[in-house]
């Protein structure tokens, strides 16, 4: 598209690799200006935080990331350089001055600002003793001794037995003009705790916490299991002090929730959660490209409904430098700075089709071997699952990309339905290359991506067929009670947050059930999950801002403040001044309707202020509030046809029940097969905001896949051997992404190129070895496998550990290790494993990415099984199990990597060679 | 499919014994289907005979081949070049497969490296379910398409013993009721009348007439 | 008459019939059959003999019924499918009339996987349902299953189990309904705890009409202990204990007085029913309890047996017209 076109990407963290690599693949010359000496940005420095399981943390997006963007020749890397100065050219293009070591002029049509934030500096709240005490340390301190990889009490220079987290410091504090929640902490700290846990079994964890945020995916999990697995505990309270104890430890000091007095508690480690804030550079750059900054610092939208853009033509802006937000939502953030580029390069062209590509990149399991190139013809069509306002807004930016949609489904309104909903389903009826088939239903989908051929029974039992190269399910989410409050549904006084609309409050339901005298008085009530209170808690601070207005007593009974949203720690404090009450409850409210509603709550914090006289309480803390109206905050759960939707799609849904498959590797939109993308509700985003990036990162995705008609394949695919295939559908069942079907012609079963990530599990299931991975076949691997202790090694994670390892071992060392990369270990065939015995090997390690941390989402699981059966084949030839080992190493676990291997050679060279020397 | 499951370990190098030269067979048929015999078992099972050997310190040769179908003499007769090189011949096709190599091999001694189970299908992926007993006179268009002498663990045809409850057999409570499920699939098409009516003794002589059954189709023989 | 079974003669004069259980040794002692038959003596009008019952290897029942006829019991032969094709049961069949046993009780049998021998092949060539068919072509028709013609013919007295608590509980009745028509005379059931559910059986049975037509006598076992009965609740296939029932034997002071207790209420809740004809005692090992409940559920004295019935075959009235 770009082809004489230059952007320049400002900042080399996620966001910004993550737009440079987007820009890259749609055909950009790309710059990536870094004022570092280095790329990644602040999580080039994070330590990958899986425990035996994956926990989420996605650090291993930046590795990936750094690969990809190190390995492109069509990004010129300028590092060590800031932006020190802009001209404007006349064509509306820019020239930068850029400035380093040298001093340079680059041209360029767009600029992406991704200049990340600026941890907050612990040392501006003294009385928490950072830099004075050596047990207290940051969260990003902590970072840097995980990823050491030496004993944690070493590093900090004593045994940690018991550790706190202190959370908000320098977040949700007002005082120092950060009235803003940092979002990504609370998960933060529980991950670090898990992984701290992990390397000192012994170690207490506390968190002093105000609420917990969560974000990402199925955070109620990771809680869970910090809690049960972990014993993590949580103390609602924010410290006031930290001091040093005479022995040497330190003590924090905490107001206890019951009576406001201060009480100390001892740790030997004392972490700070600091917060995220504008980085430095973010308004010396407003100043120079003349944008707005919002009232804490960070760049702020000029289109609430498309943040990438700023409001001047050309610029752009992705990441933490708008606002705190964790990895995934960086890299998507990248995605759809990228996507604005071009969006807007595609309006100048007035209506040419811009031409986009598919690079291997942008899924996960993508640092694929190279294959036998090939273009592939396939259908620009997208197929829109599902009216609802993300599926209206991915069409019509399909549209604006040059892409044919076809939307199925009638239209649904979404949260608080507004006067732009109605101007989107306008847009979406004017709009010539949008199709809409109202009221029909998918009920089969044949082929794969770039070739899908989706049967549709639309009303009347009208079947038609429609081919897609790509689909996007936007199928919304179904709104009910919370299962605590689903007896209340339909009762007198008792209304769904989401039928007050936006102006607010029925307050009229009140008026008739009103008691003579007194002031009004209503409950809202938000007990939804963590990640469905990031979005429905706006919508209540909202409604009872609009109560108080009104003249009426609110009270919030809710489990958690969840105010991680821009802007939704103010709001919560300005309704917090006008009076409304927030009960913070821990059991479950009951609601009493006799001819009034009557609410029980209890209330851990009574005392510390905050109860209103209207309620009576009794000595423990049960409040008891007669109330006009109860407002009841519905919950999201899947649409009832989302389990049989997803049998036809063939893809994963995660453990709620939504599109969304808890895979950390897949961004948000993707699923496991390629073409395939959910977004909003039906994936679990609740919020018309997340939804909105949803609809754009999808749209962009699929546009690249399938937006010119030709699909060019270059990455390593699996092929089968027709004449080997026994039909036996092993691979048809096996392959993680569907790729696998039957070619009815040829009778034998067909790995589509499109829809294949290369990962190799099919052709080690495969009984008949009819399929071989291209570039990574069995002779290939088997070629590499020699005499000495043998690691596979999975590319995506501990052969990163590996390369870095290897730099540092040993020469003697390193001369017995034999390293065989595999793009995943499900790639590791259990005749490999006996092979390298077969061929002189000692022991064998496979060394992959954390459970359900596969990059290929189920690889890892494979090759373990694999690993235990073939310990117990050669236990049954007597050969020591032990000989065979399986382990789990993150990207940058060179350390753990190495203890993996040391201990595997120390295997080796206990049990000696495997064969026995000739008897007599 | 036929479904056939390997020997274990023991008792294959037990019956090779002796044998320093072993030509592993497989077959591209039932068993690569049911992952007990084909190409990759196999190559595993030759690997696990060889590294047995090293750790014993003797040398072996072991050759891997895999046919398409072991049951038929065309295919079988693509052993011929090599197969007299080998001590001994180590099918992993079914019983038949078995058979059909010894009886074209004169004087090669073949031995089997898998036990042949059942008539089945694969009730999930790792998971095979025997269907069919092969009984020779199929009764399913009066049992609603269920069996129930190959899934009732006592082959009854008049419906449950007494053991059976909460849907689950007596023998074992992984096993399905066939009788409960003949039941519910039966008043689901409406057709429970056919419950009320006795089976008579069942023709065991289309099972087991004294020596190997035959089918003989006149119109298609050479 | 059918047959010169005393059971059959109790039931037809109206008599509410009381029949109980005798489990064969593990040995080839006689002794112990003496022994026990002995508590049955004058209390029960028939006794079955269980046939490798769990499949647990032990004297044959044909034998061991053959000692109760010299004893002058009425001895009620049970004959499992699981061990013998229809040439060897046919065969039994013969030879055990011969022995002058007049009651048959057909069975599918416990399958060989709970018993001492679990890697025997079992046989199942008949079920129970086709076992009753036979016996009765037998004794009616004068035929062998071939249809070969029989020249003396058993003459027994042809009963059936049945499990009112084993699932699927609506088919239950029409597997019963199958087995009066094949042609059995009499039902001995599974022993029944559940007394609601055992009347909605009742209910469907006699909806049927099939009460008229066969012969019921309903199980009942009395328990020592909690224990057992939590036993037959958790691991007996096809068993419902209420769990209240549990409770009262955990309460029991003592729990043998209690067991009986529970049967004999149960002996008397069952003879409410209608269509119930009797009672069959299993008293599982603990047989000399047998004359201590049949006396407190008042079913003592039993009606006198004719001697002529007990006579060895060789005196039989088949043979003798």
């Amino acid at each position: 598209m770009l082809e004489s076109s230059r952007v320049v990407v400002v900042g080399a963290g996620v966001a910004g690799m993550s737009a440079a690599r987007s820009l890259a693949a749609a055909g950009a010359r790309v710059t990536l200006v870094e004022k570092g000496g280095r790329l990644g940005g602040m999580a080039a420095d994070y330590a990958c935080k899986g425990t035996d399981r994956c926990n989420k943390c996605n650090v291993c997006l930046v590795h990936e990331l750094l690969r990809d963007v190190k390995s492109r020749p069509d990004i010129g890397i300028m590092t060590g350089c800031t932006v020190d100065g802009v001209a404007v050219l006349s064509s509306g293009g820019y020239v930068l001055k850029v400035g380093g070591r040298e001093r340079h002029e680059v041209e360029c049509s767009a600029v992406v600002l991704a200049t990340g934030f600026e941890p907050f500096h612990a040392s501006e709240r003294p009385e928490l003793g950072y830099g004075v005490h050596p047990a207290v340390v940051t969260a990003l301190d902590l970072e840097k001794a995980l990823r050491d990889g030496r004993g944690l009490g070493e590093k900090f220079g004593r045994s940690i037995g018991r550790v706190a987290f202190v959370q908000c410091v320098g977040s949700r504090d007002l005082q120092r003009g950060r009235g803003y929640c940092s979002r990504v902490c609370c998960m933060y700290s529980l991950r670090m705790a898990r992984a701290v846990r992990h390397r000192n079994p012994s170690a207490e964890v506390t968190v002093f916490h105000m609420d917990f945020q969560g974000a990402g995916k199925d955070p109620g999990d990771l809680r869970r299991r910090a809690e049960t697995e972990d014993g993590v505990r949580f103390v609602r309270a924010r410290p006031s002090e930290v001091a040093l104890a005479p022995d040497g430890r330190v003590v924090v000091w905490f107001e206890d929730m019951d009576g406001g007095t201060c009480r100390p508690a001892e740790f030997d480690l004392v972490v700070l959660a600091v917060g995220t804030g504008p980085g430095r550079d973010t308004r010396t750059l407003a100043d120079m490209f003349g944008l707005g900054l919002d009232e804490f610092g960070f760049f702020a939208p000029a289109d609430p409904g498309d943040e990438a853009t700023t409001g001047v033509p050309g610029v752009f802006v992705a990441g933490t430098c708008r606002g705190p937000r964790d990895i995934a939502e960086s890299v998507a953030d990248g995605e759809r700075a990228a996507l604005a580029v071009l969006r807007e390069e595609a309006a100048r062209r007035a209506g040419q089709r811009i031409a986009l590509s598919l690079s291997a990149g942008t899924w996960p399991g993508r640092r694929v071997l190279r294959g036998q190139p090939e273009t592939i013809e396939v259908s620009s069509t997208v197929l829109v699952l599902g009216g609802t306002v993300e599926g209206m807004e991915a069409a019509r930016t399909l549209s604006d990309l040059g892409c044919r949609t076809v939307i199925v489904g009638e239209e649904t309104r979404p949260d608080g339905d507004s006067g732009a909903t109605y101007t989107l389903l306008a847009r979406v009826d004017e709009d010539s290359s949008i199709d809409v088939l109202a009221g029909g239903c998918l009920v089969r989908l044949d082929g794969q991506a770039g070739g899908f051929r989706a049967t549709i029974e639309g009303p009347g039992g009208l079947v038609s067929e429609i081919g897609a190269g790509a689909l996007i399910v936007a199928t919304g989410y179904r709104r009910e009670f919370p299962e605590a409050a689903r007896g209340l549904a339909g009762r007198a006084c008792v209304v769904g947050l989401s039928e007050l609309g936006e102006s607010g409050v029925p307050w009229a339901v009140g008026e008739e059930h009103r008691k003579g005298g007194g002031g009004r008085r209503a409950v809202i009530w938000v007990g939804v999950r963590p990640d469905t209170a990031r979005a429905i808690f706006r919508q209540a601070i909202s409604a009872a801002l609009s109560a108080l207005a009104a003249g009426w007593e609110v009270y919030v009974l809710c489990p958690e403040v969840a105010v991680a949203g821009t802007g939704d720690e103010v709001l919560y404090l300005e309704a917090r001044r006008q009076g409304a009450v927030f009960v913070k409850y821990e059991e479950e409210p009951e609601v009493q309707a006799g001819s009034a509603l009557r609410v029980l709550v209890r209330d851990p914090c009574l005392g510390a202020g905050g109860a209103a006289a209207s309620a009576t309480t009794d000595v423990s803390g049960l409040l008891a509030i007669d109330a006009d109206v109860l407002v009841v905050a519905e919950e999201a759960y899947p649409p009832p046809d989302a389990s049989e939707l997803a049998r036809v799609l063939r893809v994963n849904t995660g453990p709620l029940g939504f599109f969304q498959d808890d895979n950390v590797n897949l961004l948000p939109v993707l699923t496991n097969r390629r073409g395939i993308f959910t977004i909003g509700g039906c994936r679990g985003a609740t919020g018309v905001a997340d939804a909105m990036v949803d609809a754009h990162v999808a749209a962009y995705l699929a546009a690249r896949l399938v937006g010119t008609g030709n699909l060019h394949v270059d990455w390593a695919t699996a092929r089968v051997d027709p004449d080997k295939c026994a039909l036996c559908l092993t691979c048809v069942r096996t392959c993680p992404h569907r790729a696998a079907d039957v070619d009815d012609e040829v009778r034998a079963a067909r790995i589509s190129r499109a829809a294949c990530w290369g990962c190799g599990v099919c052709a080690s299931e495969c009984p008949g070895k009819a399929i071989s991975l291209e570039s990574c076949s069995d002779d290939e691997i088997l070629a590499s496998v020699a005499p000495a202790v043998t690691a596979f090694c999975c590319d995506h994670s501990a052969l990163i550990a590996a390369e870095a390892t290897m730099a540092v071992l040993p020469t003697d060392e390193a001369a017995g290790l034999n390293i065989v990369a595999v793009p995943c270990t499900g790639k590791v065939d259990i005749i490999h494993l006996l092979k390298a015995f077969e061929r002189g090997a000692e022991a064998v390690m496979v060394a992959g990415c954390f459970d359900e941390g596969c990059h290929f989402l189920s690889g890892n699981r494979r090759a373990r099984l694999r690993v235990g059966q073939a310990a117990s084949l050669l236990k049954a030839v007597g050969i020591e199990p032990e000989r065979v080992r399986f382990y789990h190493i993150g990207p940058d676990m060179s350390a753990a990597f190495l203890e993996a291997v040391q201990e595997t050679m120390q295997v080796a060279r206990e049990l000696g060679p495997v064969m026995r020397r000739r008897a007599g | 499919m036929i479904v056939a499951e390997r020997k274990s370990l023991d008792e294959i190098l037990a019956m090779l014994q002796g044998c320093s030269r072993v030509l592993v067979v497989g077959c591209g048929t039932c068993v690569t289907v049911c992952m007990a015999g084909g190409e990759k078992e196999v190559g595993v099972l030759a690997s696990l005979l060889r590294l047995a050997a090293q750790r014993e310190g003797r040398t072996v040769e072991i050759g891997e081949a895999t046919i398409e179908r072991q049951c038929e003499w065309e295919f079988v007769d693509e052993l011929a070049p090599a197969i007299r090189r080998y001590d001994a011949v180590l099918s992993m096709g079914c019983g038949a497969g078995v058979q059909t190599i010894a009886q074209r091999f004169g004087g090669v001694r073949v031995l089997p490296a898998l036990n042949t189970k059942f008539i089945g299908i694969p009730e999930k992926q790792g998971m095979w379910v025997e269907m069919c007993l092969g009984c020779g006179d199929c009764v399913l268009d009066r049992t609603g398409g269920i069996c129930p002498i190959a899934r009732c663990s006592k082959g009854l045809l008049n419906g449950p013993c007494g053991g059976s409850q909460g849907g689950k057999c007596e023998v074992s409570k992984d096993t399905d009721c066939a009788w409960q499920l003949i039941y519910d699939r039966l008043a689901s098409l409406g057709r429970l009348d056919l419950l009320e009516t006795e089976f008579a003794p069942k023709d065991w002589s289309k099972n087991r007439d004294g020596g190997p059954r035959k089918v003989l189709r006149e119109e298609v023989m050479l | 008459m059918k047959s010169r079974s005393n059971l059959e003669r109790v039931l037809a004069a109206g008599h509410f019939a009381l029949t109980g259980e005798l489990g064969p040794p593990q040995s080839a002692s006689a002794e112990v059959i003496r022994k026990k038959a002995e508590y049955y003596k004058g209390c029960v009008d028939a006794v079955n003999i269980t046939d490798n019952q769990t499949a647990i290897v032990r004297m044959s029942s044909i034998a061991s019924a053959a000692i109760l006829v010299g004893l002058g019991l009425d001895p009620i032969m049970q004959m499992t499918c699981r061990d013998r094709n229809r040439i060897a049961m046919q065969s039994d069949v013969l030879g055990a009339y011969a022995l002058g046993i007049n009651n048959i009780l057909c069975l599918t049998g416990d399958h060989q996987s709970f018993g001492n021998h679990p890697t025997s092949k079992n046989v199942y060539d008949l079920d129970s349902v086709q076992l009753i068919h036979m016996v009765r072509t037998m004794r009616d028709e004068k035929r062998f299953l071939s249809g070969d013609e029989l020249k003396a013919e058993p003459r027994m007295f042809i009963g059936a189990a049945e499990n009112p608590f084993a699932d699927p509980f609506e088919y239950r009745v029409v597997r019963l309904a199958k087995k009066v028509a094949a042609g059995a005379d009499f039902i001995q059931t599974q022993a029944v705890f559940d007394i609601p559910r055992f009347s909605r059986w009742m209910e469907m049975v006699r909806g049927r009409g099939l009460h008229e037509r066969v012969y019921i006598l309903a199980g009942v076992i009395p328990v020592k202990s909690a224990r057992a009965l939590e036993y037959m609740k958790n691991e007996v296939p096809g068993m419902s204990v209420p769990d209240e029932l549990i409770r009262r034997m955990e309460a029991a002071g003592d729990p043998k007085e209690e067991g009986v207790k529970i049967a004999v209420e149960t002996i008397q809740q069952l003879r409410e029913i209608p269509g119930v004809a009797g009672i069959h005692l299993m008293p599982m090992m603990w047989e000399a309890i047998a004359p201590v409940v049949a006396e407190r559920a008042g079913l003592l004295p039993r009606p006198a047996p004719l001697a002529a019935g007990l006579e060895p075959a060789s005196g039989g009235p088949s043979e003798g017209a």
